[in-house]
Order: C-alpha cells, then structure tokens, then sequence
C-alpha cells in the first residue's frame, strides 16, 4: 500500500490540538502514514534604514522578534513530540516552517499541491468572530481541494 | 537598545520606579485604592507622578504603516503586534476580535506571549478586565494586586506586571480589544494612552475594512455560483 501523507496545519491552539489527537486515534496504528505538521508563520516587517531614533531602536528589536519567531519553531518540535510519544514512528513526522505567503488557506492549499498530499486534518471551531475578518480557511479549503481527503475537527 | 528577555520582571518593590509614590504605598492599600483607571480622566490625575512616555509620532507612523501596508488581516494584525512589542519594549500584544453571538474575545493575532498562556481558557468580556464593558482604556498597573483580572494566576506565571487593555471601535460598536503585556507595573501616561487609543480607532477602520470585504467577496462567489442564465438576468 503506498504511503499516505497527511497534513495537519497547526497553529498552536487547543482546536489544533484535537486535531493531533485525531490523528493519534485513528492514523497512529497504521505503518503507512506520513504525517506533516505545518505552521506558516508571519516575518517580521521590513523596516526601511531610516536614520531617526525610532527606526534604529526598532531594527535592533527586530532581532528580537525573530528570536521569538524561532520558539514558534521549538512549539511545533514540540507537537511532532507528542506525535511520536502516543505512537507515531520519528522518521514519519515532519515538521514544515515557512514564512506565510498568502491567507492561511491560500498555503494550506498550495502545500498540498507541492507535496501531494492526500489527506489534510483542519479544525474548525464553529462561531468564530474571526471568521468574519479573515473568511473561514476550512471552508476554503474544501472549496478549493479535489481529490483529497479532507477530515475537519469541530 | 535590546530587549529584555521575557522571563525579566522586577518585583513593583526593586526599586526600577525608585521613589515612585505607588512603591512606597503599602501594597494592602496599593490594592485597596484604585489600581485600574478606567478613563483617560482619572489617568489624567496622575500626570503628576512620574510616567513612562514611549510613543512619540514616529512610532504611530511606523505602526500606522504597517496596518496600511497589508493586504491581509492576518499580516497587518501580526505586523501589529510584532511593532508594538518592538516599538515600545513591553512584553506581549494581542489584538482580540470581540464575537458578538458569545461575548468572547477571540485572538486574531498575538506576538511575545506563550503559547500556555495563549490557551488558558476563553477571554470572556464580561469576565475579563473588569471595566472594558465600559469601552474605555483600562488600565491594569499591577497584575499581582489587582482582583480584576479573569486570569491573574496564569498572568503572573506568564510574568506579566502589568496589562492595557484598548477598545477597539467601529460606529460606536466595540469589535475587539487591543491588549498590551508589560514585564512591569507600568504607569502610562495620558498621552501614551490618547496615543494608542488613537491607534486602536485605525485598527478598527481597517478591521471593518477587511470585514467587508469579505462580505462583498462572499457574495461576489455566491453570484458565481448561480447558473449562468440567472446570473445575467
């Protein structure tokens, strides 16, 4: 049976966590799965060199930032982790950490047509406020996927 | 200048406002008197004390940029936070948008928080720092005496000394809040305060904004997906 490779978008909240436990029911017995966590994080801002005192105070925070970036970075280790502890071999968890490109659906979508994947595991809380500012990325998704297995945690 | 790291926090007694008439007050009465101004009126009293004065016009046009620059929600309200931390040295930011159906404060960005504390538990607004109801700035100077704050023990596990809390309005309807974490007890000055509420009246434009144009996308699909002979009707 040919590998199957599941996607699971994970933004460090507790949706995103049932999502994980999900994928621990029901994929964790199987030897054939190929699991990929996936943040897609927002840089920093450029700043332009400007000479004021601001610009100069901001460059040097930035560095900062970038340090606080990177432990976004050690959160989603820390999801792959749990992964493996509850049954998940090492070498079939991925991690992916990208700089965002487009809306959260925009990469979702374009990660599963780069790396073919068949399955992606989203969450989806109902209700949300937010949907109203960013649109809902499950709906998104599922709107924009052919062919692909798409399980949604509520 | 660098950052000072996130586990950074002297005690309201360390002496980093030496002098300062709130460190010598004793800390019983400290929480006994009023500890959260809840508007730029009754901060205004306390222009008399010292206070930190951060933001001046350059950072309001770096961070005003910001929110313009981004074609997307998700960027500018992380571009957001991620200036807001740099610009004025404090711990954390989040910027809530306020779910009318639950009265819940729901993150649509944060920068400098972790992510335990990040998950404590729904932020609820009538719960939350008390006095946001009232959808003027909120002040809470010290988090470990304040009896106002929904989360106080996880906040002071976070490490956080002292929280802002903005309204974020539109037409006179609050949708969000714009939350500000500082390492310590930290007294704003009114002018820092009319800043950042001038600040949070942008974030809320642009928040609507982006609202609507969801809306008009929404239904721009909705037409597209009607057969072809209703669509030209």
């Amino acid at each position: 049976m040919p590998l199957q490779r599941i996607l699971i978008p994970y933004n460090f909240t507790m949706y995103d966590f049932k999502a994980l436990e999900f994928a621990v029911r029901t994929f964790s017995k199987s030897d054939e799965v190929e699991i990929t966590l996936f943040n897609a994080y927002v840089p920093p801002p450029k700043m332009d060199t400007d000479e004021n005192s601001v610009m100069h105070r901001l460059k040097g925070n930035l560095q900062y930032l970038s340090q606080r970036v990177q432990r976004q970075e050690e959160a989603l280790n820390e999801a792959k982790q749990y992964l493996v502890r509850n049954g998940f071999p090492e070498n079939r968890v991925r991690c992916l950490f990208v700089p965002k490109k487009k809306d959260t659906a925009g990469d979702i979508i374009d990660r599963v047509h780069q790396h073919a994947f068949h399955t992606v595991i989203l969450n989806n809380k109902p209700k949300k406020a937010t949907r109203f500012f960013t649109g809902s990325a499950s709906s998104k998704v599922v709107n924009a996927l052919k062919n692909i297995t798409v399980c949604i945690v509520t | 200048m660098k950052m000072p790291p996130a586990e950074y926090m002297p005690s309201p007694e360390s002496g980093t406002f030496g002098g300062d008439f709130f460190d010598r007050f004793p800390r019983k009465k400290q929480a006994e008197s009023e500890e959260v101004f809840r508007s730029t009126q009754r901060i205004g009293k306390e222009t008399s004390m010292r206070q930190d004065e951060k933001i001046d016009i350059e950072i309001i046009k770096v961070v005003t940029r910001a929110i313009a620059g981004s074609g997307q929600v998700e960027v500018m309200a992380h571009h957001l936070t991620q200036l807001l931390v740099a610009a004025l040295e404090i711990k954390g930011c989040t910027l809530f948008a306020l779910n009318p159906e639950t009265l819940e404060l729901e993150p649509l960005a944060s920068f400098g928080l972790s992510v335990d504390y990040l998950n404590k538990g729904p932020v609820l607004l009538d719960k939350s720092i008390d006095g946001i109801k009232s959808r003027k700035p909120v002040v809470v100077k010290n988090v470990k005496t304040s009896k106002r704050l929904q989360y106080t023990r996880e906040a002071e596990k976070e490490g956080i000394g002292s929280i802002i809390s903005l309204p974020v309005m539109f037409n006179k309807e609050m949708i969000g809040s714009l939350r500000l974490y500082h390492h310590e007890p930290w007294r704003i000055s009114k002018k820092d305060l009319d800043s950042l509420s001038l600040l949070a009246e942008t974030i809320g434009m642009a928040m609507m904004f982006t609202r609507l144009r969801h809306l008009v996308q929404g239904i721009q699909g909705a037409i597209w997906e009607l057969p072809k002979v209703l669509r030209e009707e």
